[in-house]
């Protein structure tokens, strides 16, 4: 398996303030990486640093290529859907299928037109006329429509309704997640994403505080909740999160085996949005 | 970047730049307008006051009209493509669509061709051609209106021949007139990429800054005045242009005639070396700027 994200002490500022600051990981050819982190992380910056949309410091590589020197020539094999809207609305759909049947490479007509035909957009709309929820989907038949290597997902649903996000993820899964493919989504809405994931990278304050496989991800961290009265006895033991929960207290170790545990409370598969808290409260290493 | 993707980012900037067309259809309405409603007012008078209208020329030619309408054609098309080359990068990196065009396979280079050839060339043949549709309509309801007050020139009006060739000159010369001045336009599109670096509100002041202080200080430093007499060398055939409405056809013909002779210039390809270097650094520049945060 081959590294198509390759990123060494990249780091990013912007006149005095450090947005990533050191920032190495790998991303390997078929993964799907969540690159989680709470609002102001440096999530997109990162992002739009490996498709050369920043400039940065520090070596990267996207699909072998520089990217701030080969932008256009990697953007043949990645697609994109940024965190803010992004099209030009002074387009009609028809002219934007037109367009990109003609600037795109990988593109096909007759995928977007089959994407499209699913959903309420007309060919001859202008963009501007068009909702955000249908903007969203537009830009998703788009990519999709791109026969790309790596696709790149930055707060792609935020301000949809819950319908329309769980039709967004569907859709990723049935058209795009072939196992050969490989996809990163940025984003803290954790829960949606969280089954979709094989790898996890947790960013805080312009630095990675946990890159792993989702398989040790749930190896590390143990959830337990305490039988009663033994409380007390797993506060001792060090826990990195304790919280209330249906009248229980339930509590979060890091790298704690499970007959450890055993004693004193039932031990659940962790949930990813406790062990990004727990994590993010950490100082980057 | 072959001619077919090419096309399709040349067809982008008239999608998007919706005056590319309007601004000819408007104007051709505008004039149309006027003309009848000028030929309506001399109809009425003369008919109303019994004035028998005498025109000035014995045998005008149709070519005239097409002569004078270039002249404020040309005009507008000169203003236009300023306000164009001086925005069109800059307002590129302040629209939110930046990130998305910026994620497709095009490199800055195309982009930036696909500019300079809507503005040079594109814009200018339809402004030609909207001239030339103008031009036959005003034509048409000139002969009319002589016809009806008695005179009988349309044999001379639509002479074949002599239309022809000024439609030809005309539309060498509107493409030749903005070759010229391309190394102005060529600055205009460099400030409209440079003033996105330094995140500047309008690249206005930095076009029209720079060559007024070079203006000023050359004298003062180096005792010459090259720069300035340059760039009134680069205004000269303006001014042919401008001085056409009062001509008659002999002469206006002519000096269009002068204006499809601009490549003989030694200037026009060393005006064109300097306008390459100048896109060269608006690649350079648009290459380096950023998308907003």
């Amino acid at each position: 398996m081959s590294s198509l994200v390759e990123a060494e002490r990249l780091t990013k500022r912007y006149k005095n303030q450090l947005v990533l600051d050191q920032v190495s990981f790998t991303v390997e050819e078929g993964a799907i990486v969540g690159l989680l982190g709470p609002n102001g992380a440096g999530k997109s910056t990162l992002i739009q640093c490996i498709l050369g949309l920043l400039a940065y410091e520090g070596r990267c590589r996207t699909l072998g290529q520089d990217p701030r020197r080969s932008r256009h020539l990697l953007m043949e094999n990645v697609t994109y859907i940024p965190d803010q809207l992004s099209l030009p609305l002074w387009l009609s759909v028809d002219q934007l299928l037109r367009f990109m049947r003609s600037i795109h490479p990988r593109f096909s007509y007759n995928e977007a037109e089959r994407f499209l035909n699913q959903t309420e957009i007309k060919g001859a709309t202008k963009l501007y006329k068009l909702s955000k929820g249908m903007l969203v989907q537009l830009h998703l038949a788009l990519v999709l429509a791109i026969d790309s290597r790596l696709l790149i997902l930055d707060e792609p649903t935020l301000g949809l309704d819950v319908t329309r996000r769980k039709l967004f993820w569907k859709q990723i899964i049935d058209d795009y997640c072939d196992g050969r493919r490989t996809l990163i989504i940025a984003t803290h809405l954790i829960p949606e994403v969280e089954h979709l994931l094989s790898h996890l990278i947790l960013i805080n304050h312009g630095g990675i505080v946990l890159n792993q496989s989702m398989e040790s991800v749930m190896e590390r961290y143990q959830s337990v909740w305490a039988f009663p009265g033994r409380a007390d006895a797993l506060r001792a033991q060090g826990p990195i999160k304790e919280q209330e929960a249906l009248g229980r207290t339930v509590f979060l170790f890091e790298g704690r085996s499970k007959q450890d545990l055993l004693p004193y409370g039932e031990i659940h598969q962790p949930n990813l949005s406790d062990i990004f808290e727990a994590a993010t409260q950490r100082k980057p290493s | 970047m072959n001619a077919y993707r090419f096309a399709a980012l040349v067809r982008r900037e008239l999608w998007e730049r919706r005056w590319f067309i309007r601004t000819w259809l408007i104007l051709s309405g505008l004039l149309i307008v006027c003309g009848l409603a000028g030929l309506t007012l001399v109809g009425f008078f003369s008919k109303a006051f019994s004035i028998r209208v005498q025109p000035q020329i014995t045998h005008p030619g149709g070519g005239i009209v097409f002569l004078a309408l270039a002249s404020i054609f040309g005009t507008i098309l000169l203003l236009r493509l300023t306000v164009y080359f001086l925005h069109t990068l800059h307002d590129d990196r302040m629209d939110r669509s930046y990130v998305f065009w910026k994620s497709l396979p095009v490199s800055d280079t195309a982009t930036v061709a696909s500019k300079v050839f809507a503005g040079l060339i594109v814009v200018p043949l339809i402004a030609w051609v909207c001239l030339i549709v103008t031009g036959i309509l005003l034509l048409f309801l000139l002969s009319l209106a002589t016809s009806f007050l008695g005179h009988h020139f349309w044999g001379s009006f639509w002479a074949f021949g002599p239309l022809v060739s000024v439609w030809f000159y005309l539309a060498v010369a509107f493409i030749l007139l903005p070759l010229w001045i391309f190394p102005l336009f060529a600055w205009m599109l460099l400030c409209s990429a440079w003033t996105n670096q330094w995140r500047r509100r309008s690249p206005f002041f930095m076009a029209l800054g720079v060559p007024v202080v070079i203006i000023i200080l050359e004298p003062l430093l180096l005792g010459t005045h090259l720069f300035s007499r340059w760039l009134g060398h680069l205004f000269s055939p303006l001014g042919q242009m401008f001085s056409l409405v009062r001509g008659h056809e002999v002469s206006m013909t002519r000096r269009w005639l002068e204006l499809t002779h601009l490549p003989a210039h030694a200037e026009f390809w060393l005006g064109g070396l300097v306008g390459l270097a100048f896109i060269a650094g608006a690649i350079y520049f648009r290459h380096r700027s950023e998308s907003s945060r």
